[in-house]
């Protein structure tokens, strides 16, 4: 094929030399829900996002899609692309290359307002139920050591996507949304209950009671699908699940700290 | 509280999502039937009732037997006779497994397995376990299974355990010639001890519990501790790979010796 004959996208100056079948889940609650299939052409560097822009521009201008980045940094367009929880704008088309049909969903766990876009308020009424990070009082200047802030900065990657709460079965499955807090707001109390110059008293009871870090089964697959690629459950959620055994479950520690109140 | 979504299919992924799910508790079955044999069913035969390497020449001993309990403790267990069956040596595997399979079944990268592969919960990401939408899900450890949050006592006995891996090791070197006088070298069962000495270390400091133990439970930790403690994390991101290659290494190191002791293969060595 010569240049000429090559189908461009005006926009974006993709060569639509692939073609590929998608179905996108269709549709709210209320008008009812349904699978839409599109065929689409893309260029091989083109992202899933794109090519839901081009079902966008070409067949479906109401079709409704949160993003905002296009750069894995805004955690808006969390999806489901055959059946994996995925960052849109982050998911490679040339990586669905052998597979014939290729299926767009909104996350399961949360509720669809339209087409793939869900209510994840749940996770900010959550957010609000952790308390905030405390200095020393009087403390002017928060001064610690660069080693002492590592583990909590890997926890400040989190770019809020809620792949993690979309995915861990927990919430998923099971729908304990009253029991767990979810691996998100794991690794946020997990960077205040580990922060050098936090004073807030109580977290640990909390992290095991309010937020139920005890509900987890340490099946990692919010760690397999954080695109920011965070260690949630060997760094985050298993030592706070060390803290937590070491405060309330060690027999040992429950022993000696008996044995100190008689004394 | 949010309602959430409403009930849709255990997945929508068409990928072999099952294979590895599937892999893993396949190879825990035969685990589990080959602990079994070593255990209760080997020591019923007479041939290897008796098993001792120190005829073939080698003085090697399986990771199931380790530590070796006449030689360390001269702990020598007894010889039962069971009616109808005959007599059982009491195996000191038998004695010895409770404490790694305790470690390993209350790991926090063996629970993992044991969640997916048996109690499908999950079977994997954005997958559906079978206790799905019941309201059943107790978390982990609820009740009985508490017994995880002693892992870190397993962990001490596990480290124990390294450690004679390693003397069995050293003892490995040692052969004795046919004229009965003693020699040092290297078979091939000693680089496979060596190795399983290596994975099973390696396996058990990269432990979660160990982690914490050494700065991961202290928030400012000190600087010997946060040493230890960042070496240990770069460990313990293969905890996985390291519970896999030492719990091969352990069946591999446990035929090859039982080859090597019934005289079925004839090993190579180098003698210094
Ligand atoms: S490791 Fe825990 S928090 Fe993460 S997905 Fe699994 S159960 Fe949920
Ligand atoms: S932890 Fe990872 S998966 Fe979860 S919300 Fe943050 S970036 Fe997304
Ligand atoms: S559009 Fe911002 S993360 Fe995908």
């Amino acid at each position: 094929m010569s240049v000429e004959e090559k189908k461009i996208d005006v926009y974006s100056g993709a060569v639509l030399d692939r073609k590929k079948k998608i179905r996108i889940q269709r549709g709210s609650p209320e008008t009812g829900i349904e699978m839409v299939e599109y065929d689409v052409e893309y260029d091989h560097t083109e992202v899933v996002l794109d090519i839901v822009h081009r079902v966008q521009a070409e067949f479906a201008p109401d079709l409704a899609v949160r993003w905002n980045c296009k750069a894995g940094k805004c955690g808006s367009c969390s999806a489901e692309i055959n059946g994996m929880p995925k960052l849109m704008c982050m998911t490679k088309m040339i990586d669905y290359d052998d597979v014939d049909v290729l299926e767009i969903r909104p996350m399961r766990t949360f509720p669809v307002i339209k087409d793939l876009v869900t209510d994840v308020s749940w996770n900010f009424e959550v957010n609000k139920r952790i308390k905030p990070f405390k200095p020393p009082e009087g403390l002017k200047e928060l001064t610690m050591q660069q080693k002492h802030v590592d583990r909590v900065q890997e926890y400040r990657k989190c770019i809020e996507c809620f792949l993690c709460q979309n995915t861990c079965h927990v919430l998923r499955t099971h729908q304990k949304t009253n029991e767990f807090a979810g691996p998100r707001f794991m690794i946020r109390l997990a960077s205040l209950e580990m922060h050098p110059m936090d004073t807030e008293e109580n977290r640990l009871k909390e992290i095991k009671d309010d937020f139920g870090v005890m509900m987890c089964n340490i099946t990692r697959c919010c760690t397999e699908v954080c695109p920011e690629e965070i260690n949630i459950t060997d760094n985050g959620i298993i030592p706070l699940k060390e803290r937590v055994i070491g405060e309330f479950y060690d027999p040992l520690a429950k022993a000696i700290s008996w044995v100190k109140k008689l004394l | 509280m949010i309602e959430l979504n409403v009930v849709q299919p255990r997945t929508y992924r068409p990928d072999k999502w099952w294979v590895e799910p599937f892999a893993m508790a396949l190879y825990f079955v035969f685990f589990t039937i080959y602990v079994i044999y070593v255990t209760l069913v080997a020591p019923l035969e007479e041939s290897i009732q008796e098993w001792d390497t120190s005829s073939a020449g080698v003085n090697y001993i399986s990771p199931f037997f380790s530590p070796d309990l006449k030689k360390f403790f001269g702990i020598d267990t007894p010889v039962v006779n069971i009616p109808g069956i005959g007599d059982w040596k009491v195996s000191p595997a038998l004695l010895l497994i409770w404490a790694p399979l305790g470690f390993r079944a209350t790991c926090y990268y063996g629970r993992k397995v044991i969640y997916r592969s048996f109690f499908w919960s999950p079977p994997a990401c954005a997958v559906d376990g079978f206790a799905m939408r019941k309201g059943k899900y107790k978390g982990d450890g609820p009740g009985i299974f508490a017994i995880v949050h002693l892992h870190r006592y397993f962990f001490y006995l596990a480290f124990i355990l390294a450690v004679f891996h390693w003397i069995d090791t050293f003892f490995a070197m040692q052969f004795r010639a046919s004229d009965g006088s003693l020699a040092y070298g290297i078979g091939i069962g000693t680089l496979l001890s060596a190795l399983d000495a290596l994975f099973l270390t390696l396996y058990v400091i990269s432990c979660h519990s160990f982690r914490h133990l050494m700065g991961g439970g202290a928030n400012t930790p000190g600087t010997i501790r946060y040493w230890l403690w960042s070496k240990i994390s770069k460990l313990n991101k293969y905890h996985g790979l390291w519970f896999w290659l030492s719990l091969f290494m352990i069946v591999i190191v446990d035929v090859y010796f039982r080859l090597v002791a019934t005289g079925t293969i004839t090993e190579v060595r180098w003698l210094f």
